[in-house]
C-alpha cells in the first residue's frame, strides 16, 4: 500500500518534474519576449517623442485645441499621449507574443480575444480625437464668427455647436466598438431630435420676434453707425 | 519676364508696340465712372505738359466695371492710354476691401510686370477716387521719384490726432516700432516708386500670401523699408470723407482686415526687423497744409459696449492666446462698464497677437478676429480720454502710446524668437 502510494507520488512528481522542465524554458522565453518588448516599446516611446517635438507636435494640438482639452481632463499632453500609445501598442504586441509562447490555449484564447478588440478601440479612440479636433476648431470658428457679427449669446451658440460635434463623435466611437450599439443610436437619436425641436419651438414660437428681429438685421440694409470703418481708416 | 503670363497677349502685343517708356501711371479701377475721368484728366495733363519730353504711359486696369469707366479713361487719351483687366473672384463682388476696391493686388501686381516689361524710370499708383485730382499733385509724387531722389514716395496728410484711429492706435504705431520708419499713412493707397523697386518686388511670395490681398499698400510700404530702398514721404491736403463708403466693410471687417495684413507684413520680414531697431530716415516733401478742421467728437460708449459684450463672450479663446496680465486688464474691460484699454494692455494684447501669429497655434484670421474687440475698447477708451482735450495733447498721448509701442518691441522680439 505504502509502496503504491510512493510509487503514484514519485510518478506525479515525475509528471511535475517533466512539465516543469519542459514549461520552464517556455516561460523563460515569455519573459525574455516581454521584456525585450518593454525595451523595444520605450525606445520607440522615445523616439516618438523626439519626432513629435521635432515637428512641433505640441503647437498643432495647442492650435487645434487638444492641449486644452486634455489639460481640463488632467491628461497628460498630446505628444506624451500619443508616444503612449505607441508604447503600449508596440508593448501588448510583445505581450501576446510572450503569451503564445506559453502556449497556454485557455489564455491564448482570451488574448486573441482581446488582440482581435484593440484594432476596433485604437479606432474608436482615432474617431474620438478627431471629434474632439473638429469640435474645438469649429468652436472658436463659431465663437469669433458669432462675436464680431454681434450676436447676443456667442457663447452659447458656439458652445452648443461643440457639444453637438462631441455627441456625435462620442456616438461614431461608440457604434464603431458596438457597445450597447441599439440603446446609443436610439438615445442620440431621441436626444437630438428633442433639442432640434425644443430649439425650433422656443426660437419660432417663444422667440418669434427675437427672431423676425434678428432675421430683418441681417439681411435688410443696416445705416452705418458709430463703428463707420471710414473714420478708423 | 517671368510673370509675362500675367498679361493677355492682347494687351502684351500692345505693350510692345509702346515700347520702352520713362513713366508709368497705373490706375486700378472698378466702376469708378464718377471720379476716375477728373484723375485720368490731370494725368494726360502731366503727360502733355511738365513730362512732355519723357515717354509716358497710363495704364487702367479694370476689375470689370459696368458703368464705362474703361470708355471713360480710353476717351481722354487714346495715345498713351493701355487698357488692361484684372480678374476679380466672386468673393470681391460680395465683400470690398477696406480700401474699397476689389482686385487691387491683382491690378498692381500687372501694373510692375508693365512696368518691368517697358523698363519704366518712374511708376505711381493713383487712387481713381483719390486725391491726386490735379497735374500738380501728380506731378508731385512723380517728381522726387523721376529725378532719382527717391526710390517710393507715398502721401502724407495732416489730420487730427483724433481721425483714423485704427492708423493711429495700432498701424503706425507698430510700423514705427517694429521696422523704425515713421510712416505716417503706412494704409495709404497712392504711391509712386521707381521701375528698380517695381522690378524688385514683383517676384516677391507677397504676392501669394492669402493676407496680404487687402494689405497691398501695406506690404508695398514696409517691403521697401524692409529691403533698404530709399522711402520718402510727400504732403497732401487733408482728405475729405471717401465716396465709396457704401463700398467699404464694416468696421469690424476692415479692423480684420488690417490687422491680418499687419501680422503677415511681419512675418514676411522679420528676418529684416527682428535684431536691432533699424532706423529709417524718411524724407518730405511738399508744404505742410494747414491745420486740418477737428472732426466731431464722437459719444464712445456704444463701442465700449459693444467691445464689453465682444471681450466677455470671447474671453475663454482670448484666454489662450493671450498672457495671464494682459489676459487680466482685458477681463477687467470686459467687466467694468466703460473701462477700455490703456496703453499699456493695448500695446501688449497687440504684440502677443502678432507673436502668436508667428507661432501657428492660431490661425491668423482667428487672432485678426479676435483683436476686433479688443480694438473697440481701445479706440472707445482713447475718444472718451481724448474727447474734451487740446489737440497738442492728443498728440501727447499719441506720441505716448508711440513710445510704449518702441519700449515693448524686445519682448515682440523675444516672443517671436522663441519659436
Amino acid at each position: 500500500m505504502l509502496t503504491e502510494i510512493a510509487n503514484a507520488l514519485a510518478l506525479a512528481w515525475a509528471n511535475f518534474a517533466s512539465g516543469l522542465v519542459l514549461f520552464l524554458p517556455r516561460v523563460i522565453a515569455a519573459l525574455l519576449i516581454v521584456l525585450a518588448g518593454w525595451v523595444l516599446a520605450a525606445l520607440c516611446r522615445a523616439l516618438v517623442r523626439r519626432l513629435l517635438a521635432w515637428l512641433r507636435f505640441d503647437r498643432l494640438a495647442e492650435r487645434a485645441g487638444a492641449t486644452e482639452l486634455l489639460a481640463a481632463s488632467e491628461m497628460p499632453r498630446a505628444e506624451t499621449l500619443l508616444a503612449g500609445l505607441v508604447f503600449w501598442g508596440v508593448w501588448i504586441g510583445f505581450l501576446v507574443a510572450g503569451v503564445e509562447a506559453l502556449q497556454i490555449r485557455s489564455l491564448l484564447v482570451i488574448v486573441s480575444g482581446l488582440v482581435s478588440f484593440l484594432p476596433r478601440l485604437l479606432l474608436a479612440l482615432v474617431i474620438l480625437a478627431l471629434g474632439f479636433l473638429l469640435a474645438n476648431l469649429l468652436w472658436r470658428a463659431a465663437l469669433l464668427a458669432a462675436v464680431n457679427a454681434r450676436m447676443p449669446s456667442a457663447r452659447l451658440v458656439a458652445g452648443g455647436l461643440r457639444l453637438l460635434v462631441i455627441a456625435i463623435a462620442s456616438t461614431m466611437a461608440l457604434d464603431h466598438l458596438g457597445l450597447a450599439r441599439g440603446v446609443v443610436l436610439t438615445a442620440f437619436a431621441i436626444t437630438f431630435g428633442a433639442v432640434m425641436l425644443g430649439l425650433a419651438l422656443a426660437f419660432g414660437l417663444g422667440g418669434r420676434d427675437l427672431a423676425r428681429r434678428m432675421l430683418e438685421e441681417q439681411f435688410a440694409p443696416r445705416p452705418r453707425s458709430e463703428e463707420d470703418a471710414a473714420r478708423h481708416l | 519676364m517671368a510673370h509675362e503670363s500675367l498679361l493677355s497677349d492682347a494687351f502684351l502685343r500692345e505693350l510692345i508696340a509702346v515700347g520702352q517708356v520713362d513713366v508709368l501711371v497705373g490706375l486700378p479701377t472698378l466702376d469708378n465712372a464718377a471720379t476716375v475721368g477728373e484723375v485720368a484728366r490731370a494725368v494726360h495733363a502731366v503727360f502733355t505738359g511738365e513730362l512732355a519730353r519723357q515717354r509716358t504711359v497710363l495704364i487702367n486696369s479694370d476689375g470689370g466695371s459696368t458703368d464705362g469707366t474703361p470708355e471713360i479713361v480710353r476717351s481722354l487719351g487714346e495715345r498713351d492710354t493701355l487698357l488692361a483687366s484684372h480678374p476679380l473672384r466672386t468673393l470681391h463682388r460680395v465683400v470690398a476691401p477696406f480700401h474699397g476696391l476689389p482686385g487691387k493686388r491683382a491690378a498692381v501686381q500687372r501694373i510692375f510686370t508693365a512696368a518691368d516689361l517697358t523698363q519704366a524710370r518712374a511708376v505711381a499708383i493713383l487712387d481713381p477716387e483719390g486725391p491726386t485730382a490735379t497735374p500738380d499733385r501728380v506731378l508731385d509724387l512723380l517728381a522726387p521719384v523721376l529725378s532719382g531722389q527717391v526710390d517710393v514716395l507715398v502721401p502724407r496728410q495732416r489730420r487730427h490726432p483724433r481721425d483714423g484711429l485704427l492708423v493711429s492706435q495700432l498701424v503706425r504705431p507698430f510700423i514705427r516700432a517694429v521696422y523704425g520708419a515713421a510712416i505716417d499713412e503706412p494704409l495709404g493707397s497712392e504711391f509712386a516708386c521707381t521701375g528698380r523697386f517695381a522690378g524688385a518686388v514683383i517676384d516677391d511670395e507677397g504676392w501669394r500670401r492669402e493676407g496680404l490681398r487687402p494689405g497691398i499698400d501695406l506690404w508695398l510700404r514696409t517691403t521697401a523699408v524692409a529691403r533698404g530702398f530709399r522711402v520718402g514721404q510727400v504732403w497732401r491736403p487733408a482728405r475729405t470723407a471717401p465716396t465709396r463708403a457704401q463700398r467699404r466693410p464694416t468696421l469690424r471687417h476692415t479692423v480684420e482686415e488690417v490687422t491680418r495684413a499687419l501680422f503677415e507684413c511681419l512675418a514676411a520680414h522679420d528676418a529684416h526687423w527682428r535684431g536691432d531697431l533699424p532706423h529709417v530716415e524718411l524724407s518730405s516733401w511738399g508744404t505742410e497744409p494747414p491745420p486740418p478742421a477737428e472732426p466731431p467728437i464722437w459719444d464712445p460708449q456704444p463701442m465700449l459696449d459693444e467691445a464689453r459684450r465682444g471681450l466677455h463672450q470671447l474671453e475663454p479663446l482670448l484666454a489662450r492666446m493671450l498672457r495671464p496680465d494682459t489676459m487680466s486688464a482685458i477681463a477687467r474691460a470686459a467687466a467694468t462698464p466703460g473701462a477700455g484699454l490703456d496703453d499699456e494692455a493695448w500695446v501688449a494684447a497687440a504684440y502677443e497677437l502678432a507673436a502668436a501669429s508667428h507661432h501657428q497655434a492660431f490661425r491668423n484670421e482667428h487672432l485678426a478676429r479676435a483683436n476686433v474687440p479688443i480694438y473697440l475698447a481701445r479706440a472707445g477708451s482713447f475718444l472718451r480720454r481724448t474727447a474734451h482735450v487740446s489737440e497738442a495733447e492728443v498728440h501727447g498721448q499719441l506720441d505716448a502710446l508711440a513710445r510704449e509701442f518702441a519700449l515693448r518691441r524686445p519682448v515682440l522680439v523675444e516672443r517671436w524668437n522663441a519659436g
